[in-house]
């Protein structure tokens, strides 16, 4: 019984996690690299008497790292060292493919190259002679459909050949071991004193490939610098690679992190000569009619804006029908609970508490499932990049980068995979501003805010004070940025270097994929904090109970008693005690409560309202009664409604949000996004509600 | 020449990327090594992102990391068809008064950089490419 660990690795778009998935069927689980949010998703197969664990690095394009998915999927070749790596090649793109392959074969762990997506190199009549390539490049090589399972079989051989002992040892004595690429005589007398020298610790070059690590110093590589560290001869290694890396450049005439690139590629251009034939002239012709459209320098930006209004309006178009099913749910589990259980404590808790409070969370999972579903296509298909293409001008305005498109429209699915999706970022500074930015997106928590405030203040033009408001958000987020990017995010414009894929069919697994990771990150945050939270937020409004039997209360309404019950439990008065803070804002204690326990979750103001202004169970946005209570409240005007709306968009976003920023770029910026956006959420709206009430406004 | 120069659909050969640090490295790795043929393919609007086919596949870069890949001609680039779109003739005339100019053409673009006007902090990760300094100092 042994068990082989291999490293799926290859460029993004070389269909690496549909080979992953036809190699693992659907026995893999998910789970987070020490220390970031990027996904490790890991998958085991029991073949015979081995079992085969998977492991789908992210994306790369060259091992000296550029953005944080590289460096993660580095440190883990560098430090995991697995027993085998598959390095997928797209094989319609297999010069720059290749390029990633000799540097893995620099490593000492046996390299499989999978020809992926060969049916579509033979559609675009480019021919590989496999079997020639493979002697070139000293390297097992399996022609490979991903989306088809063709050749799994045949990794499957490759990867016992490649850990065979007996084999190896074989292959050894016959010399044909696996080859790596050679230098030139100049740079390989450079590789080799350098090789010389870190082989001096032994520690040091058991621990690491040490020509893999030559040759990284010479490219100028920041980790290999960093990894040097470890090594007992520090000093005098980092001199001689200043010396060398010197001379390169003098004898080159250009930077000697340039060189190797040259001789790679020029290495592999040999490869492909040989024999990579390409019969009919390289193909973009469909990908580059619906270009011509799309990128056009007119119409890419109009057409990137069509797209975004057509998502949402076929988001809220066909969520409407399963959320209104949710809701029915949950209000015969409501009644359900209520007839078992009659008028106790238990019941309270259970019906206006945890089903009010996680059930309003739940009810928007169709409509976020649908946005990202949408979403996932777009990303999918190859056409984010063309949506940064269209963006970055504008963004690059705000001193966003054109990147930081994909993680903002998914804001307004939820900022929680809006924020993990800013990691493909490379530059840290753009990453920290997209971050910080993603909260004013409206996101799908704090919709129905926004729905029952438009709706019960403005009846007849509810629609546009949704459009009005979420179009803030983006003006917020654009101004935003650009104050950040001139004051504490100051910098240099970071580079926009990113391959135009061509378009490719999405695949029905593939969607699925990623729906389910978005969406169960969502899940997940309805079942644990936004649950705590539903508890918290019934305990404060049920405790103290108001003293039963007390004089007057006799012969009131059971809406007046329960009101009074309120305002005597502990978030009536605190909404008392720091109604100070929110009068100049025009909010009354109840938009003041509302907005307390809304802070660990957006829709929980929805509930809270409810509750607040009418015992509501199975309050929401569309409920009658809670409107007409609402609407004849004299202290609310539509005036004040608007500036709670801003409010809302603008204040720290709910804890899972939260949580997730803290975990991608640490404490000190969480806490400054924190008080920053409370701050600016204050003033804004005081300054609004100021200014309207000097216009007779209020 | 630099790739930045090129009109669209124009055809080149690069002979060496300037910009320094990560940048021209990940340049390099993306396949802009010396003798590597490409194309211009298009460009955003206002002098916005570049799509370059380089190596058989389509990258986007902008106009400042196009300014740092130094290029030849390949074919006659006031024939790309660029030159036969919108603003035609003012392409034509720069094209023109460039090749006339010489080594001085690269002062001509250089308002197109934001960096350069702003002026602040020269000491970022980019490199710097000589003229840009030159710039700075008239």
């Amino acid at each position: 019984m042994k068990t082989i660990r291999i490293a799926l690795a290859g460029n993004p778009n070389a269909g690496k996690t549909t080979l992953f998935n036809a190699l693992t069927g659907a026995h893999h689980k998910v789970g987070n690299y020490p220390g970031v949010t990027v996904e490790k998703r890991e998958g085991e197969v029991q073949r015979g008497k081995t079992t085969y664990r998977f492991i789908d690095l992210p994306g790369i394009y060259s091992l000296t790292a550029y953005s944080i998915d590289e460096v993660v999927a580095r440190d883990f070749i560098l430090d995991e060292k697995p027993d085998v790596i598959i390095d997928v090649l797209d094989s319609t793109n297999l010069e720059r493919n290749m390029y990633l392959c000799l540097q893995f074969q620099e490593l000492g762990i046996p390299v499989i190259g999978a020809l992926n997506m060969s049916d579509e190199a033979a559609a675009k009549g480019i021919r590989i002679d496999d079997a020639l390539l493979s002697k070139t490049l000293g390297l097992p090589l399996v022609k490979t459909v991903g989306s088809k399972s063709t050749g799994i079989d045949a990794l499957f051989c490759a990867i016992d050949d490649a850990t065979d002992d007996a084999a190896i040892a074989k292959s050894d004595a016959s010399d044909s071991a696996q080859k790596r690429i050679t230098y030139g005589t100049e740079v390989e007398e450079k590789i080799a004193a350098i090789e010389k020298m870190l082989d001096s610790d032994a520690a040091f070059a058991q621990k690491y490939p040490v020509r893999f690590l030559a040759v990284k110093l010479l490219e100028k590589d920041a980790d290999a610098h960093k990894r040097l560290e470890e090594h007992s001869d520090v000093s005098s290694i980092n001199a001689a690679v200043r010396k060398a890396t010197a001379w390169l450049d003098a004898h080159f005439a250009r930077d000697s992190q340039v060189v190797i690139s040259e001789q790679r590629y020029g290495y592999i251009r040999g490869a492909v000569k040989e024999s990579v034939v390409i019969e009919t002239q390289s193909d973009f012709s469909l990908t580059e009619k619906i270009d011509s459209v799309i990128m056009n320098r007119f119409l890419s930006l109009p057409i990137f804006l069509l797209i975004l209004w057509g998502v949402f309006k076929i988001t809220f178009a066909l969520g409407e029908y399963p959320m209104g099913w949710l809701e029915t749910a949950f209000g015969f589990l409501s009644d359900a609970v209520t007839n078992v259980l009659g008028d106790t404590l238990l019941q309270s808790l259970i019906v206006d508490g945890i089903i009010a409070g996680v059930g309003g969370v739940f009810s928007f999972i169709p409509q976020v499932v649908i946005l990202f579903v949408l979403l996932s296509i777009l990303e999918d298909t190859g056409y984010m990049s063309r949506a940064a293409f269209a963006t970055d001008k504008i963004l690059h305005a705000f001193g966003l980068h054109g990147q930081s498109i994909f993680p903002l429209m998914l804001g307004f699915g939820c900022a929680v995979p809006a924020v993990m999706a800013s990691r493909t970022l490379k530059n840290p500074k753009d990453r920290i501003l997209t971050i910080l930015v993603t909260p004013f997106i409206t996101c799908g928590a704090k919709l129905p805010v926004h729905i029952l405030l438009a709706g019960t203040f403005f009846p007849g033009n509810a629609a546009n004070m949704l459009m009005l408001i979420y179009l803030l958000g983006v003006i917020f987020a654009l101004v935003i940025a650009k104050l950040h990017k001139s004051t504490i995010l100051r910098g240099e414009p970071t580079p926009f270097v990113m391959e135009l894929p061509p378009y490719r069919a999405p695949t029905a697994l593939g969607i699925w994929w990623h729906v389910w990771e978005k969406t169960s990150q969502y899940v997940k945050k309805a079942g644990t904090i936004i649950l705590a939270c539903a508890v918290v937020v019934w305990a404060i409004t049920t405790f103290p109970q108001y003293p039963s039997g007390e004089g007057d209360m006799t012969d009131a309404t059971e809406v007046q008693a329960t009101q009074a019950a309120l305002e005597y439990s502990y978030a009536g008065r605190a909404g008392k005690a720091i109604e100070a803070v929110f009068k100049p804002l025009g909010f009354n204690w109840r938009l003041a409560v509302a907005t307390i326990t809304g802070f660990p979750a957006k829709e929980v103001v929805v509930s809270t309202l409810g509750i607040l202004y009418k015992v509501g169970t199975e309050e929401d946005e569309e409920s009658e009664g809670l409107r007409e209570a609402f609407a004849s409240d004299p202290t609310m005007s539509p005036f004040v409604a608007f500036i709670f709306m801003l409010f809302t968009m603008i204040i720290p976003p709910c804890f899972a949000a939260l949580a997730t920023i803290k975990a991608e770029i640490g404490w000190k910026w969480l806490a400054f996004e924190f008080v920053f956006l409370l701050a600016l959420g204050w003033l804004v709206c005081f300054a609004v509600f100021q200014l309207g009430a000097l216009g007779g406004l209020a | 020449m630099r790739l930045s120069d090129a009109p669209n659909g124009a055809s080149f050969l690069v002979t060496a990327v300037t910009l320094g640090s990560e940048v021209g490295k990940r340049l390099a790795d993306m396949g802009f090594t010396n003798g590597a043929e490409g194309a211009v393919v298009r460009s955003g609007f206002f002098n916005g992102v570049i799509q370059v086919r380089i190596r058989g596949y389509d990258i986007l870069i902008r106009h400042y990391e196009a300014a740092g890949i130094e290029v030849e001609p390949v074919g006659d680039w006031s024939a790309a068809h660029d030159a036969h779109q919108w603003f035609a003739g003012h392409r034509r005339a720069q094209l023109a008064r460039e090749a006339r100019l010489g080594q001085l053409h690269h002062q001509h673009h250089h308002h197109h950089h934001p960096r350069q006007q702003n002026g602040h902090n020269q000491h970022g990760h980019y490199g710097h490419h000589d003229h840009t300094k030159g710039e700075e100092q008239a």
